[in-house]
């Protein structure tokens, strides 16, 4: 797919655990997962929001367009 | 009701939806070629389009069994059941079909073939009941076939 998850580098940047930010914004560690990897058809708007404010980013440093 | 016991029914309900398949289709062939067992006769009444109703019949009740199978295996309301489900009303809403209008559709081809003229076309009031109920029961289960498809969707949706 042209969008790419950038979850798994603001992460490790913030030196936050998954497991941590899956517990702090309310889904399941399988949910977060699955959308580092990309695996997911879509993301709710209350989901970027709550990983935005718990991360202290922008939905911009997130996800990335690479056109195919 | 928890998850391996409605499993349990389901597939106590399956095998009974299975022994009846046989049932119906031994009686139904009693009926056709069957000798006199003893004191019992099984007669046969045909009336037109029964054997093609019938066998309608006995195809929505073996998706019936795919279904509770499906049940059975899990998920309880995965796309394997609202798809087993919607061909078994579908399949049912067929058999009932062909048993109300088969018998008015000979009288109908009938006519036509003698040249035209008048015929009375006659349905039962129960038939037509049946055929709404049907038609109804598979209207029911076709939009809990979309409904599932788009829970799957928005279960990949986090």
């Amino acid at each position: 797919m042209a969008i790419i998850v950038r979850l798994d580098v603001v992460l490790a940047l913030r030196k936050v655990k998954s497991k941590d930010l899956a517990t702090a914004i309310g889904i399941t560690e399988a949910n977060l997962s699955l959308l580092k990897s990309g695996k997911v058809k879509g993301i709710r708007f209350a989901t970027l929001e709550a990983i935005c404010r718990e991360l202290n980013c922008q939905p911009g440093d997130l996800l990335e367009h690479q056109p195919d | 009701m928890n998850k391996p016991s409605i499993a349990r029914s389901a597939r106590r309900l399956r095998l009974t939806v299975l022994v009846s398949i046989a049932l119906i289709v031994a009686i139904y062939l009693l009926g056709q070629f069957g000798p006199q067992l003893g004191p019992i006769r099984v007669e046969s009444h045909e009336e037109a389009g029964n054997a093609l109703a019938l066998l309608l019949l006995v195809v929505a009740l073996a998706r019936l069994a795919q279904m509770l199978g499906a049940v059975a295996d899990g998920p309880l309301f995965g796309s394997r059941v609202t798809q087993a489900f919607r061909g078994f009303a579908l399949w049912l809403f067929l058999a009932t079909l062909v048993d109300v209008l088969a018998a008015p559709a000979i009288v109908l081809a009938r006519t036509l073939a003698a040249g035209g003229g008048t015929a009375a076309l006659r349905f039962e009031l129960h038939g037509l009941l049946m055929l709404a109920g049907t038609l109804f029961l598979f209207l029911v289960a076709r939009l809990l076939e979309h409904a599932r498809t788009i829970e799957a969707e928005l279960e990949e949706i986090v």
